[in-house]
C-alpha cells in the first residue's frame, strides 16, 4: 500500500453516480469512506479525523453548509480541509460556511484529483495515516 | 376552506384561490410539460424554515437534475435549500427496492421531517416499480391516509398516459388533478393546463394556456366573457374620432365606453382611421393602447409620420402605447392578459385592435374567435374603454356580408369603408351602418385620404346610386 492509499478521505454524498466518479478520480491513491447523510458524516469526521472531507451540499438531515460549519466550529475537526462538490452554484456560501475549495458538478475527475492533492498537501501536518 | 397559493401566476385564479390546504394533488403530463417547474415554484414560494417542504426525487427525476436545472429559474432561492426545502433522493434505494417499499420510505421521511409541503417527483416511477396492482393499491391507500392526517399539502408528479386516468388508482384517491400538455399546432408548440379534479372546490374548467420562462410557469386563463353582466355606467358623453366630418355622421362622436367596428377592404384606410381615433384621444389626455398585428410600432410610427403625426412623442409622454404581436405567434389568452396589463399600466381610456381578423389565426376555431372578441369587448367596456376594432373584408367591388362571423353585433357602432369604381377611377365611400342608441346619419359619403389632413369625410355622392354594390350606376336624370 502506498503512503497515499493510507490517507483517508471522507466522502459525504447521497448521489451514487457522483460517488462513483469520485472513486474513479481518487482510487486507488486514496482510501475513501463514503456516507450519504450529514449526521453520519459529522460523526465519522469526529471519530476518524480524515485527511479531507468531500461533501455535497444536498445532504439529508444536515446539509453541506451546516456540516462545514459544524466541522469548523469543533476544535477536533476544525483543521480538516473540506472540499464541497455540488450541483448547486453556491461557492460563496460554501466558503462562508467553512469550505476550503468548491467544485461544481458535473465532476471533472482530473480537477477533483488535482484539488484533493492540493488540499491534502496544504494540510499535511494534520494527516493521520489511519483508516477508521 | 383554507387555500395554499401555488405561486404560479394566474393558476390560483383557475383554482379559485389556490390549492386546498392539506390536499393531495396529482400533477400529470408528458415529458417536458413543466411538472417539475410547477412543483419547484410551489415549494420555493411556500416553504420557510418554520414550514418546510420535503422534495423527494425518485428515478425519472434524479435530484441532480431537479436541482441543477431548478437553479436556472429566478424563483430558486439558495437560502431556502437545506433550511426551508429539504431534498431527498430515493433513486439509489429504488434500484433494489420496489414501489411498495418506496411508498413506505416516503412515509418514513414524512414522519422524520414533518413537512408542510411534500413533492414526490416522480410518483409514476414508484407506481411503475410496484410488485403488483393490489399491493401497490394498498400502499397507496396507506400513503393517502397517512398524509391526509397531517397538515401537509402534497404534489405527486407523474408522466401518466391519457388512459391512465381510468386505470391508475392515484387518480381516484387524490384530491386534485392538474394536467399539463404540450402539443404541436402547425409549426408552433402550445402549452396548456387543465384542472381535472379539485375536491371540495369549484375551478375554472377547460384548457388554459401557459408559458415557461426564466421566471417559471405563468398561466394565461382562457379568456372568457365576464360571468357577471357588464357593470359599466352607460355614458351619454361622446368622444371625437379626430376625423373631420365623421363625428357629425355619428351624431356628435362616439359614445364613450362603446366598441366601434371599422370594416373595410385592404387599403381603404382602416389603420389611418384607427390612428386618428387613438391620437386624437392621446393629444387630449385620454391615454390609448394600439394593439396591432400586421404593422409593428416602427411601421405605424412611419405611417403616422407621413401624415405629420408624432407617435413617438405621445409614447414618450406616456399617453400612447403601441403593442405589437406577430399574428403567427399569437396565443389569444396570453395576449388578452398582456392587453389588460397595458391598459391598466397606461390607465387607458381608448383602445384600438388592428385588426380583429388577425386574432382568428390564434383562436383555433371560429367559435373560439367569436367568443374571444366578444369577451375582449365586454371586458373593455367593464373598465370604461372606448374601443375601435378594425376588420378586413376581402371582397372588393362586390356584395359584402358583415354578419357572416357574427362580429357586427359585437360592436355598438359599425363603420363601412369601401371602394367604388366610377368612370375608370377608384373612389372611396364611408357609411355609418350602425351606431347603437344614436340617431346617426345614413348617408354614403365620399372620403379622401391626404398627407395634409389624413382621412377627411366629404360630401354625398351625387348622380350615382347602388353605391354599396361597389359598382354604382349613374342615376337617371329626371
Amino acid at each position: 500500500m502506498s503512503a497515499k492509499a493510507a490517507v483517508s478521505i471522507l466522502v459525504a454524498d447521497p448521489d451514487p453516480f457522483s460517488v462513483e466518479l469520485v472513486r474513479k478520480a481518487l482510487q486507488p491513491e486514496y482510501t475513501l469512506d463514503v456516507v450519504r447523510d450529514g449526521p453520519t458524516a459529522l460523526e465519522k469526521a469526529r471519530n476518524c479525523s480524515p485527511a479531507l472531507v468531500i461533501a455535497e451540499i444536498l445532504l439529508p438531515r444536515l446539509d453541506g453548509f451546516q456540516l462545514c460549519r459544524c466541522l469548523k466550529e469543533d476544535t477536533a475537526t476544525a483543521s480538516i480541509p473540506i472540499l464541497v462538490l455540488s450541483f448547486l452554484r453556491a461557492e460563496e456560501r460554501a466558503r462562508q460556511a467553512g469550505a476550503d475549495a468548491f467544485l461544481l458538478k458535473p465532476l471533472q475527475p482530473e480537477l477533483v484529483r488535482q484539488t484533493v492533492a492540493e488540499l491534502i498537501a496544504a494540510g499535511e501536518g494534520n494527516i493521520r495515516h489511519e483508516i477508521c | 376552506m383554507e387555500r395554499i397559493a401555488t405561486h404560479v401566476p394566474h393558476l390560483d385564479y383557475i383554482l379559485r384561490g389556490g390549492l386546498p390546504a392539506y390536499s393531495i394533488n396529482l400533477i400529470t403530463g408528458g415529458p417536458g410539460t413543466g411538472k417539475t417547474v410547477l412543483a419547484q415554484q410551489f415549494v420555493f414560494g411556500n416553504a420557510t424554515p418554520q414550514e418546510r417542504a420535503l422534495y423527494v426525487t425518485t428515478l425519472s427525476e434524479p435530484m441532480s437534475k431537479v436541482v441543477r436545472y431548478g437553479q436556472e429559474f429566478t424563483f430558486f432561492d439558495l437560502d431556502k435549500v437545506g433550511t426551508a426545502i429539504l431534498y431527498e433522493d430515493l433513486g439509489e434505494r429504488l434500484y433494489e427496492g420496489n414501489g411498495e417499499q418506496a411508498v413506505e420510505w416516503v412515509l418514513e421521511l414524512v414522519a422524520e421531517y414533518d413537512p408542510r409541503f411534500l413533492v414526490v417527483d416522480s410518483f409514476k416511477a414508484i407506481h411503475d416499480l410496484a410488485e403488483s396492482p393490489p399491493t401497490f393499491r394498498r400502499a397507496l391507500y396507506r400513503l393517502v391516509g397517512a398524509l391526509s392526517a397531517r397538515a401537509c399539502t402534497t404534489l405527486l408528479l407523474g408522466e401518466y398516459a391519457p388512459d391512465a386516468l381510468a386505470e391508475a388508482p392515484e387518480f381516484s384517491v387524490v384530491d386534485g388533478i392538474i394536467e399539463l400538455v404540450n402539443r404541436r399546432v402547425g409549426v408552433v408548440d402550445e402549452r396548456a393546463l387543465r384542472v381535472l379534479k379539485l375536491r371540495g372546490s369549484d375551478y375554472h374548467t377547460g384548457e388554459h394556456a401557459f408559458a415557461i420562462s426564466a421566471a417559471g410557469i405563468r398561466v394565461f386563463p382562457r379568456f372568457v366573457t365576464p360571468p357577471e353582466p357588464v357593470t359599466y355606467a352607460v355614458s351619454e358623453a361622446r368622444c371625437s374620432t379626430g376625423i373631420q366630418g365623421l363625428d357629425e355622421l355619428l351624431g356628435g362622436g362616439i359614445l364613450r365606453g362603446t366598441a366601434t367596428l371599422v370594416v373595410g377592404e385592404p387599403g381603404t384606410g382602416k389603420t389611418v382611421t384607427a390612428l386618428h381615433f387613438l391620437l386624437q384621444g392621446a393629444r387630449r389626455g385620454e391615454p390609448g393602447v394600439y394593439v396591432s398585428f400586421q404593422e409593428d410600432p416602427n411601421q405605424l410610427t412611419q405611417i403616422a409620420r407621413n401624415f405629420g403625426w408624432d407617435v413617438e412623442g405621445l409614447v414618450a409622454q406616456g399617453v400612447l402605447d403601441m403593442f405589437y404581436t406577430s399574428p403567427v405567434e399569437l396565443n389569444i389568452d396570453e395576449h388578452a392578459i398582456k392587453i389588460n396589463e397595458r391598459v391598466r399600466a397606461l390607465k387607458a381610456q381608448r383602445m384600438v385592435v388592428d385588426s380583429i381578423s388577425d386574432m382568428e389565426a390564434g383562436a383555433i376555431d371560429v367559435n373560439r374567435y367569436f367568443n374571444y372578441v366578444y369577451a375582449l369587448v365586454q371586458r373593455g367596456k367593464n373598465v370604461g374603454l372606448t374601443m375601435l376594432l378594425t376588420s378586413e373584408i376581402s371582397e372588393i367591388f362586390g356584395t359584402i356580408i358583415l354578419t357572416g362571423k357574427g362580429l357586427s353585433h359585437i360592436a355598438d357602432n359599425v363603420i363601412l369603408l369601401r371602394y367604388l369604381e366610377t368612370e375608370s377611377a377608384i373612389r372611396r365611400a364611408l357609411t355609418v351602418l350602425k351606431a347603437r342608441g344614436t340617431d346617426h346619419s345614413t348617408e354614403i359619403r365620399e372620403y379622401l385620404i391626404s398627407r395634409a389632413e389624413g382621412l377627411r369625410v366629404g360630401t354625398r355622392f351625387t348622380g350615382l346610386h347602388s353605391l354599396l354594390s361597389g359598382r354604382p350606376l349613374v342615376a337617371p336624370v329626371e
